[in-house]
């Protein structure tokens, strides 16, 4: 069992790796970057061969019959033949080349950090000076009390669409499903009538977005804000599907509910503060443009990338003796959420 | 009695806040709809009479807010229980300030607080105060709302009305929301447009005044300024006083709820549900508390108030006995007449030792099984048709 713990704990802690490496690349330039480093000419990356078109058959055959063209390919031949001996010589050379390139991008990686993380102490003012520009303090006022109208829209919409679906929810959610296939069956019955709720709740909510007039910088802040709250509730909707944090009977992963509520919170916190995290740095990108204030783009970036990992560590932390006390021997104690 | 009063404070605070709200609805047409539908759904409310009556049901409806608090067992409740219990803690600190707001208009400014001068306020003077007076429509709603159908799907005739009731619910809230919009609107431009004028206009001249004339206008303008400014002042102090004490209060109820909860025995309790899992845990909470926090299905429609009698379970034994039935429990046990063997989950607190219970009603019965079955045959009837879930 403990062996099975540690190789939960390694794929966790591989995951952790993971993530930071993801979220830490969130930023354009690193995508930039990145993007750079698997251009065609990297030995890393296959393209795929696709047949010249005629035209082009038609270009190299005219080429091959222009004698200065084959006078230079035979000089170059040459040229190869000479140098063809020492073809190990030449891979090093390229591979320290690589090498070379590599280490001059991890410089420019660390020097770019460094920038951005002494602009990092002057970002909220930078933040608030580009607000300002762009928006009085009445307007930003306006703006919340906007996004909340919307929010309410949605909301009511999705209440509405449970009022008239719950009792076909809760018949899913009472009755024990013997076989698999009929647990399996309620779990998607369970997760579509869920889906449809973020579905309903989405329509409105856009829809409300839409009659009302938002200045143009704050759209990109509302479209994230509405990012954040259907990227939550998905990863809530599909982490139900299969943890049924709540209801054993339609429980796919086979969990004790005292393994899988925890994680499912865990999921869903870990999922908004990643989501907050990638939003909170577009937003920052967008506000910031061509500011002082975009040095420190990255620094948020990582930061949002390091307080997920963080929280990924704890998560990790938190659930490991959970499990092993759970998978050992049954759990006994008084469950922590009935001592208040 | 508690209950009846909790119902009748509540409905009239619904009533009034409906009113309100359909008010604002007329914004959607023009910001003189507003003015005139004021005369009929906001203004007869500044009556003494219904004054009083709306003074009084706040209290009462907040005194037993906090009674409820007080007796609870345990603050991990159901969700809408969840939405009702913070909305409702909300609701008094967040609406204090337009309460006093408005009252200080009348009594201490002498001005009739219209809804041009209050959306002016709210759009332009003050938009914090908007944005928290849209908080409180919201959850003041969301508040009464839970409150009412906790009350109503118990009714005969909810299954018949509810499907019309649901998108009101949703309606009078939104089409609020959005006429207070579109009023903002209306006052937004109207000032706009007047200051678009007064800087056309051609600054008339001022009368000459003799220096003692001059001296006496801006002492009478300095005396006004400060009367005004003590008067502010004073509503603002009326304002932090009733938040104070709302804060005071609340932390009273708890503190009174963890002396209470302390001194009950921690021992523990073992439930053996027939049908189902056998659990063991802390006394002091109620067989229906007790199937919630360990995800065990059970039927409970009014939510732990005692007045579906859905979560009534057959006692197949206890030791030691179950307490006697309270007042509440008694009077929804005689209505379903129940055997002397059933209890209400929730109302039943075990005392240490062991129960064996038996659930009577589905845990997935809705409002409209509950009226067919109680009509077409005796209580008891609405079996448990379906397996006990194997948590």
């Amino acid at each position: 069992m403990f062996r099975r713990n540690c190789n939960l704990s390694t794929v966790l802690a591989a995951a952790l790796l993971a993530v930071f490496a993801f979220l830490s690349g969130l930023n354009p330039a690193e995508a930039q970057s990145t993007t750079q480093m698997l251009t065609p000419d990297s030995p890393d990356v296959s393209v795929e061969s696709k047949p010249p078109s005629p035209n082009d058959v038609r270009e190299l055959l005219r080429l091959l019959s222009d004698q200065s063209v084959i006078d230079w390919l035979k000089s170059e031949s040459a040229a190869t033949a000479a140098t063809g001996s020492d073809e190990t010589g030449a891979t090093t050379i390229g591979l320290q080349q690589e090498f070379s390139h590599r280490v001059d991008q991890i410089r420019a990686r660390l020097s770019d950090l460094a920038v951005s993380w002494r602009n990092l102490p002057a970002t909220p003012s930078f933040l608030a000076e580009a607000w300002q520009a762009q928006m009085s303090v009445d307007q930003t006022l306006r703006s919340i009390t906007y996004v909340l109208i919307f929010l309410v829209v949605g909301s009511g919409l999705e209440w509405l669409y449970r009022q008239y679906t719950q009792n076909l929810l809760l018949g899913l959610e009472m009755r024990r499903q013997s076989s698999l296939w009929g647990k399996f069956q309620a779990a998607v019955k369970r997760a579509l009538l869920i889906f449809g709720g973020l579905l309903i709740f989405a329509v409105g909510a856009i829809g409300a977005f839409l009659s009302f007039d938002w200045p143009e910088f704050i759209d990109n802040l509302v479209l994230n804000l509405l990012l954040i709250v259907i990227s939550v509730r998905c990863a809530s909707t599909l982490s139900m599907f299969l943890l049924a944090p709540r209801v054993t009977a339609l429980r796919l992963v086979p969990l004790p509910g005292a393994i899988a509520r925890p994680m499912h919170n865990w999921i869903v916190l870990l999922v908004t503060v990643a989501t907050v995290g990638m939003a909170t740095s577009d937003v920052f990108l967008h506000l910031a443009g061509s500011t002082d204030a975009v040095g420190a783009a990255l620094a948020i970036s990582v930061c949002a990338a390091s307080i997920t990992t963080l929280l990924l560590i704890i998560a990790v932390w938190h659930m490991t003796p959970i499990i092993h006390r759970n998978t050992t021997a049954p759990d006994e104690r008084v469950p922590r959420r009935e001592r208040f | 009695m508690i209950r009846n009063l909790r119902m009748l404070s509540g409905s009239v605070l619904l009533i009034f806040v409906t009113g309100h709200l359909l008010n604002m609805a007329f914004g959607l047409l023009s910001l003189e709809a507003v003015e005139t539908a004021r005369r009929f759904l906001t203004v007869p409310w500044s009556t003494l009479p219904l004054s009083v009556l709306l003074m009084a049901s706040m209290l009462v409806h907040g005194f037993l807010g906090l009674l409820s608090l007080y007796k609870r067992n345990t603050l991990n409740m159901s969700a809408y229980d969840r939405i009702q219990l913070i909305s409702g803690l909300l609701i008094i600190p967040m609406l204090a300030s337009h309460i006093v707001g408005i009252a200080a208009a009348k009594n201490l400014f002498g001005f009739d607080p219209t809804y041009r001068i209050i959306l002016t306020y709210f759009w332009l003077d003050a938009p914090l105060e908007g944005l928290r007076q849209v908080f409180v429509v919201v959850i003041a709603w969301v508040h009464g709302c839970i409150g009412m159908f906790s009350w109503m799907r118990l009714k005969i005739w909810w299954n018949r009305v509810s499907w019309f009731i649901y998108p009101l619910v949703v309606a009078v809230p939104v089409l609020a929301l959005l006429g207070f919009v579109e009023a903002g609107k209306d006052v937004i431009a109207e000032r706009t447009l007047a200051i678009a004028q007064q800087m056309d206009a051609v600054p008339e001249k001022a009368p000459q005044l003799s220096e003692a004339e001059e001296s006496a206008r801006q002492q009478a303008d300095a005396a006004a300024a400060q009367i005004n400014s003590e008067k502010l002042a004073f509503s603002k102090r009326i304002m932090w006083s009733i938040i104070f004490i709302f804060a005071f209060l609340l932390a009273l109820t708890l503190f009174a709820r963890a002396i209470r909860l302390r001194k009950a025995p921690n021992s523990m309790t073992s439930i053996r549900y027939m049908k189902g899992p056998e659990i063991t845990t802390q006394v002091g909470k109620s067989l229906l508390e007790i199937s919630r926090l360990h995800d065990v299905p059970h039927a409970n429609l009014c939510r732990g108030r005692g007045r579906c009698g859905t979560c009534r379970v057959r006692v197949i034994e206890a030791s030691p006995a179950l307490p006697g039935a309270g007042e509440i429990e008694q009077q929804t046990l005689d209505r379903l007449d129940c055997g002397p063997d059933v209890r209400l989950a929730c109302q039943v607190l075990p005392a240490a030792g062991t129960v064996s219970i038996e659930r009577i009603i589905a845990p997935d019965i809705t409002p409209a099984d509950l009226y067919n079955s109680v009509q077409s045959d005796s209580a008891e009837l609405i079996h448990w048709t379906v397996e006990a879930s194997d948590v």
